[in-house]
């Protein structure tokens, strides 16, 4: 049986890059790739529904130090950092858009 | 500040009711934490929130979360439907200018007709000049009224000048029209009668607005009076009518041209030297027709026409039938329902609210048939995701309805192919009733 591959597009994939350079945050993805609110979010939810990223609520008590809501955050899975692997295959400027922090470490 | 946040948060409520009601709680909770953050352009931000409250309705595993309102029934839908043009109808006939509009045989108020120069009884432009007026008035055995619309600069006290169009009238107007304004002469200018309009607009609606003096086009002028909302929608729709004496109407240029209108008893036969014709009627009867008309050639550029691929033996004239009745339905609610809006807000809005009204009906009538069983005309329910994901998009392959009463399904794919292209009907033979019993 032959695995089937999950092709990104070019926004899917910068978006699950932003997740993977550690932007939590839907704001922060917006802010950092530039995109609208009206694609980062639906694009968020669909990424999820395909399993290549998960959310969380943060507890509580953080929220409560910072006196602000609880915010939603996400984090890529493993079936996520493979799906990103060859989407930077298709798009090799990706990663140069958005480093990983090991690249930015480097 | 704080009113932009409140409307910030009143924009993700109202998009919150998109969201099916089991994840509404939790995406206004993303949603109002995320705003916070946002410095710039939160507007824009929380206007995004519509698009991805679209996409969680449309991707929603809840089984059916359509606004239907009760009305799977095709029954139901058309009750619904002459309800709505009923109360459309009610309240469009309690203006007098609507009830001349809408049936042009009930002349409540004595046969007022609009005079105009032999040739010209369909023009939209004044053509009776002032000494034709007063030949008329003279030999008219009933009361005629003139009026010459003109741009004037008018100054109200404590504003800035404004050009209104102003209708340099005869002082039996208002009195020919049997509105029900009364005034006193004033020594210190003619009077001058305000639109609604123009008194909301320029008085602020002050209820003592009158007496007040004015200066239009450089002469003295006292409020007299405003006219009624409901008044006589007479040509040329003027911001104020300036009530001039004989003496003053004279004073007019002989090659200035207005409009008259009078009062012709029934069964009397107009002057040789004019034509007859409703105040306005064949305008409104042609406006409607353009406004249907245009709709219809605007309708494929915002919404598909095509009702789906059905087999030929589901060809009944049933399915046609109910489209032909919501339509028909349609009419007087859009044509009702303008002359109400338009009442309200602004006159001059009605062939704009007609159109917007023809085209959302339109659409919504055939976005209706789509989702129909072609056999009960009951809307389809359950829509069920299919496929695999797409290799390419990230979208479902296409979504699939079911009739309730077992009749068929109804394939809707999500990206047009050469092969799917349109809703695809297909029957379920008589053997599967035994499920849907």
């Amino acid at each position: 049986m032959v695995a089937l591959e999950v092709k990104l597009s070019h926004t899917a994939a910068l978006i699950l890059q932003a997740i993977q350079a550690g932007l939590v945050y839907g704001f922060s993805v917006m802010e950092t790739t530039g995109l609208p609110s009206g694609t980062v979010y639906p694009a968020l939810r669909r990424l999820e529904r395909d399993g290549l990223i998960r959310s969380q609520w943060e507890a509580q008590s953080i929220a409560d130090a910072g006196l602000r809501p609880a915010r939603k955050y996400y984090k890529i899975t493993r079936s996520g950092k493979a799906t990103l692997e060859s989407s930077q295959k298709r798009y090799p400027l990706l990663a140069k858009l958005i480093p990983s922090p090991e690249e930015e470490k480097a | 500040m704080k009113l932009r946040n409140r409307l910030h948060m009143a924009m993700l409520r109202a998009a919150a009711f998109l969201v099916p009601p089991p994840e509404r709680t939790d995406w206004l909770a993303e949603w109002s934490a995320e705003v916070c953050y946002v410095k710039h352009g939160a507007t824009l931000f929380c206007l995004g929130a519509f698009r991805d409250a679209f996409w969680l309705r449309r991707n929603s595993g809840a089984p059916n979360h359509g606004f239907t309102f009760g009305l799977e029934s095709p029954v139901r839908c058309l009750v619904f439907l002459g309800v709505l043009a009923a109360i459309s109808v009610f309240f469009a006939f309690r203006s007098s200018s609507a009830r001349e509009l809408l049936l042009p045989g009930m002349r409540d108020t004595g046969g007022l007709t609009m005079l105009s120069a032999v040739g010209n009884s369909e023009a939209n432009y004044p053509t009776v000049t002032v000494p034709q007026y007063r030949a008329l008035a003279s030999r008219a055995q009933t009361a005629v009224a003139f009026y010459a619309p003109v741009r004037r600069r008018v100054r109200i006290s404590q504003r800035a000048p404004a050009n209104w169009t102003v209708a340099l009238a005869s002082d039996n107007l208002f009195e020919m029209l049997e509105d029900r304004i009364s005034f006193a002469p004033d020594s210190r200018g003619s009077p001058l009668i305000l639109s609604h309009a123009a008194w909301r607009r320029y008085f602020g609606a002050d209820p003592h607005a009158a007496g007040r003096v004015v200066e239009v086009g450089g002469q003295r002028a006292v409020v007299a009076g405003v006219a009624a909302l409901d008044s006589w929608r007479l040509p040329g729709r003027p911001d104020a009518w300036l009530l001039l004496d004989p003496a003053g109407l004279a004073r007019l240029s002989p090659q200035a041209k207005g409009y008259v209108a009078g009062r012709l008893p029934p069964g009397s036969v107009c002057d040789v030297h004019f034509e007859c014709s409703p105040p306005e009627r064949a305008r409104f009867v042609l406006a409607t027709v353009c406004m249907f008309c245009t709709s219809w050639l605007i309708l494929p550029l915002v919404s598909p026409l095509g009702l789906g691929e059905y087999a030929s033996n589901r060809r009944s004239p049933r399915r046609w039938l109910f489209l032909a009745a919501k339509i028909a339905l349609l009419l007087p609610l859009v044509v009702c329902g303008s002359l109400d809006v338009a009442s309200i807000l602004a006159p001059n809005l009605q062939p704009h609210g007609m159109l917007a009204g023809f085209l959302a009906g339109l659409h919504w009538a055939f976005a209706d048939q789509r989702r129909r069983c072609p056999v009960c005309l009951r809307l389809l329910a359950h829509p069920t995701r299919i496929g695999g994901a797409s290799q390419t998009f990230l979208e479902w392959y296409g979504t699939e309805l079911v009739c309730a009463h077992g009749h068929g399904l109804l394939y809707v794919p999500e990206i047009p192919t050469s092969s799917y292209s349109a809703p695809r009907w297909q029957d379920l033979d008589p053997s599967w009733s035994s499920l849907f019993s």
